[in-house]
């Protein structure tokens, strides 16, 4: 609470001294519910508890301060302070934006500083309830990729040629997310390109980010993965550790010793500087009075976290201050399949100890698909935003999520936002329902 | 019955009025060619820039202002609501900064006047000969 005061006074400080500073600012107050009792809805995967069957005010509510200062026509700093509730449970603001910019020329910009990571359509704006549709933007897609900020630099070019509208952005840098519970997500490089062409009432929007993360838990490390490999054609095996004993193995052999890329295959699970590339395609149609809104997103993560894909479709109309819309999402994990190599003599032990067990050998040996994410799930949803004065708005949403079984794994289909019970075995879907209050000054 | 109907008709013929009877202005020394679709661009934040290459300080009325309601409709094509929110997404990913709203035509004469880089537009009736009509929309 210091540390804001501190900053603010600075900002109104400034603003005092020169015209050329700005002071905006943006919120959003959101109620939440959902109908059932045992599932709490989280809008993204850094929330350390959610929403349940009572309306709860802390799943959107959020509240952005901005202070842009112009020092010429080539320099200028951008500070957005941010509080919504974190990984701590707390509303401690946090920095969202701070950079420097620098325009040579006015279609030409440098930023260097933090910044957001714009890998999806509305990564950018997603905390500004007041520009969106809807009150947040469809999970099924922006859970999958919890990325927010990136601290580094970034380039943009836009221009035009006859009626289309263009722009090129390329950046680089790296960031750490924390998670409740203490673990984080760091990513050790990002580097992405974007670029948006737009024309009359279409806009078209292609996004690719390379990126290295590792997954570390709350001792900041990440720990080996235990290894699971199945034998038999029913998904029965067992654990596979490089330096202990091996189960059907001659004694004084360790599973390093008769499994011999094993190895590579911890190397893959384990999410240490493991790939997290996304690419991202989007289509914006507006022309007024309708508007049409789609994204598709993969995400290759090749890891303990399962490659994914996603897409949503949202189709809206206006008419006057009313904007009534429906959307339709899904969001699913990539089934992944890693084989392991044993040697003949090894093999030949555990295909005749399956066999002595009488049970059937597997064709091949492989990872156990529980050592990888797996979720699925889609989305209805249906709304209004209501423009009610210039700076304001309300919407009304109601989403209804349906986790869905997954990879044979029907006891583990949680889909992406919801904590509670296994859902999909109960074959349930989640309604919940959001009314919120968006507001730019 | 009759009365209300006239005055339906009537208010109707004013909204009229009002749209058609905007013109965009600048400065009278600037003596670049300006489209319509720049100065869409300008006032939705896709550019900052003249055709010639010069700095635009563009404005606007505030969000509350008729003339503003029927600027963004005839020429931008949308509702002013739609406008905020494109700028709220602008401004707070440091994408641009609006232009400077002002609340009246006679601020608006006077700063395209008083400056070279200036665009603003006014009723047809209110322009005065210290700034150039660009185009009527």
């Amino acid at each position: 609470m210091k540390y804001i005061s501190t900053c603010l006074l600075a900002l109104f400080s400034t603003a005092s001294m020169a015209s050329d500073f700005s002071f905006s600012g943006f919120g959003t107050i959101s109620a939440v519910k959902t109908n059932n009792s045992d599932v709490e809805f989280i809008q993204n995967n850094r929330l350390p508890s959610g929403a349940s069957d009572d309306w709860e005010f802390d799943n959107d509510t959020v509240l952005g301060l901005q202070g842009q200062y112009k020092f010429n026509d080539q320099w200028s700093a951008v500070v957005q302070l941010l509080s919504r509730r974190n990984e701590k449970n707390n509303f401690d603001p946090q920095v969202d934006w701070a950079y420097i910019k620098y325009n040579p020329e006015p279609n030409l910009s440098f930023r260097l500083g933090r910044f957001i990571s714009p890998v999806f359509l509305a990564s950018d704006n997603r905390n500004v309830g007041f520009s969106n549709i809807w009150v947040r933007p469809p999970i099924d897609i922006y859970s999958q990729s919890t990325i927010n900020n990136i601290d580094g630099a970034d380039v943009t070019y836009r221009g035009y040629f006859g009626d289309f509208d263009y722009s090129i952005q390329a950046y680089v840098g790296g960031y750490t997310l924390d998670f409740p519970g203490g673990g984080d997500i760091e990513f050790h490089h990002m580097a992405g390109l974007v670029g948006t062409l737009s024309y009359d009432s279409w806009t078209f929007r292609l996004a690719y980010m390379n990126a290295d993360h590792s997954n570390h838990n709350s001792d900041g490390v990440v720990p080996d993965p235990n290894i699971f490999m199945v034998v038999t054609d029913d998904g029965l095996g067992f654990n596979v550790t490089p330096d202990e004993a091996c189960l059907f193995a001659e004694n004084g052999e360790s599973c390093a010793d008769v499994i011999t890329n094993l190895q590579s295959n911890i190397d893959y699970v384990k999410r240490s500087h493991r790939p997290f590339n996304l690419t991202n395609a989007a289509v914006v149609y507006d022309d007024g009075e309708y508007f049409a809104q789609g994204e598709f997103m993969h995400r290759r993560s090749a890891s303990a976290l399962s490659d994914a894909i996603g897409a949503y479709l949202t189709l809206g109309m206006r008419l006057g201050d009313f904007s009534p819309y429906v959307s339709y999402s899904f969001g699913k994990t990539l089934k992944e399949t890693r084989y392991f190599e044993l040697t003949p003599e090894y093999k030949a032990a555990v295909d005749a100890g399956v066999i002595a067990a009488g049970l059937d050998v597997a064709n091949d040996y492989t990872v156990s698909a529980f050592n990888f994410t797996s979720n699925k799930q889609n989305t209805l949803t249906a709304g209004v935003r209501y423009d009610f004065a210039p700076n304001m708005a309300l919407k009304l949403q109601v989403d209804k999520f349906r986790p869905l079984e997954h990879d044979d794994r029907d006891s583990y289909g949680n889909g992406l936002i919801v904590n509670g019970p296994l859902l999909s075995s109960l074959d349930r879907n989640v309604y919940v329902t959001t009314v919120s209050f968006d507001f730019i000054f | 019955m009759n009365r209300a109907l006239i005055i339906i008709v009537l208010s109707f013929l004013a909204i009229q009025q009002a749209w058609a009877d905007i013109v965009v202005i600048v400065n009278p020394a600037n003596q670049d060619a300006i489209s319509k679709a720049d100065v869409r661009r300008m006032y939705m934040g896709k550019t900052s820039q003249f055709p010639n290459g010069s700095k635009v300080k563009a404005v606007n009325y505030d969000a509350e202002n008729t003339i503003r309601h029927a600027f963004d409709k005839a020429l931008l094509k949308r509702d002013s609501a739609q406008i905020q929110a494109l700028w709220a997404k602008l401004v707070f990913t440091g994408q641009g900064v609006p232009p400077n709203e002002l609340s009246s035509s006679q601020e608006a004469l006077e700063f395209v006047k008083a400056n070279p880089d200036a665009i603003g537009y006014v009723s047809e009736g209110e322009v005065s000969a210290d700034v150039k009509v660009l185009f009527k929309l």
